[in-house]
């Protein structure tokens, strides 16, 4: 692969791969030097990226894995944080409570949901970045549905009480 | 249609996984069934819900885009190929080091002309050896009874008929 190309990749796919980066660390810094080293890979191994379904998704399986080790270390920014400027009473509770149960998913259904929701992934692209069958990423992705649905319709609490 | 199935899809549906036919076979067929356009409706909430919490707005606008790192890629493109070069230079050491090794163990193990006699003249001795002194087809035996048919007469003499049986014949 010539550095031209590899520049067009960085160009349409580095600020999605930034973004995700930014949110695995939580330190902008970190996932800037992070994003240099993903596409320093691609550039050691263009056969791979050559060869991969889904460029997208190989990097993203990159990031992913540089992440991964930067983990130990580093606090995994999960999910946002809610807004402290909007006062507790306006905020939805119905929010609330899949916020909390999104946090109390497993990692391995949390990863893939966000994956799907936040990155926009398909589902190849997400077997592709995690390393998994297609069949896996699809029940993974239902299972986290159906938990969050029964957490949403107020399900899980009376299940847990009972 | 199948509960499993149908729940399958309306959950595919809701993830925006579906492909647009199915999507419109899906949607007829749950405008016919109510309470299972119910579910359907739940999920779909419910992914709207975390798909507002997992992405708010204006995330990720914070900061911009850091420009394409030349120098690094270009230094990572030339470590690549170093490191590729290295790869076949020690794999190709390692097929001659494994071509050396078999070669010289063929050699060695080859059945050459003086190693086959040594070998059968060991065995040889070893039958020897282990033959003992009293058996009766001891050789060393019949000597002795040679020897002392010599001393006691003179005229013996050991006669060997065949392989198997020896005999002592008198001379004088």
């Amino acid at each position: 692969m010539r550095e031209l190309s590899l520049e067009q990749l960085y160009q349409q796919h580095g600020p999605h791969v930034l973004a995700y980066l930014r949110r695995r660390t939580g330190d902008v810094h970190r996932a800037e030097d992070l994003l240099q080293e993903t596409f320093a890979a691609a550039a050691r191994r263009p056969e791979r990226v050559r060869r991969a379904a889904s460029a997208r998704a190989w990097l993203f399986g990159i990031a992913r894995r540089m992440a991964l080790s930067l983990r130990r270390t580093r606090t995994w920014a999960a999910l946002p944080a809610r807004d402290q400027a909007v006062p507790a009473a306006q905020v939805d509770p119905r929010l609330e409570r899949l916020r909390e149960a999104i946090a109390g998913l497993p990692d391995s259904l949390r990863e893939t949901l966000e994956l799907r929701l936040r990155e926009e992934l398909s589902y190849e692209e997400i077997a592709t970045v995690l390393g998994i069958p297609v069949g896996t990423v699809r029940s993974r992705l239902h299972n986290a549905v159906r938990l969050l649905r029964r957490e949403l319709l107020g399900d899980g609490e009376q299940a847990r009480k009972s | 249609m199948n509960a499993e199935v149908l729940e399958r899809l309306m959950l595919d549906d809701a993830l925006g996984a579906l492909p647009p036919d199915t999507q419109a076979l899906l949607r007829g067929f749950l405008e016919l069934d109510h309470s299972t356009a119910g579910r359907a409706r739940e999920f779909a909430e419910t992914v709207s819900v975390a798909r507002r919490l997992l992405t708010p707005a204006g995330a990720g606008a914070e900061r911009p885009m850091p420009a394409f790192p030349a120098r690094r890629i270009r230094r990572a493109i030339w470590q690549g190929r170093g490191l590729r070069v290295m790869t076949r230079a020690a794999g190709a050491a390692a097929v001659l080091m494994i071509g050396v090794f078999v070669g010289a163990n063929l050699w060695s193990s080859a059945p050459v002309g003086s190693t086959q006699p040594a070998k059968t003249a060991v065995a040889i001795e070893n039958v020897a050896k282990e033959a003992s002194p009293d058996s009766i087809w001891s050789a060393e035996r019949w000597h002795e009874r040679s020897r002392q048919a010599r001393h006691a007469g003179g005229g013996a003499r050991l006669r060997w008929r065949s392989v198997l049986e020896p005999e002592l014949t008198d001379e004088s």
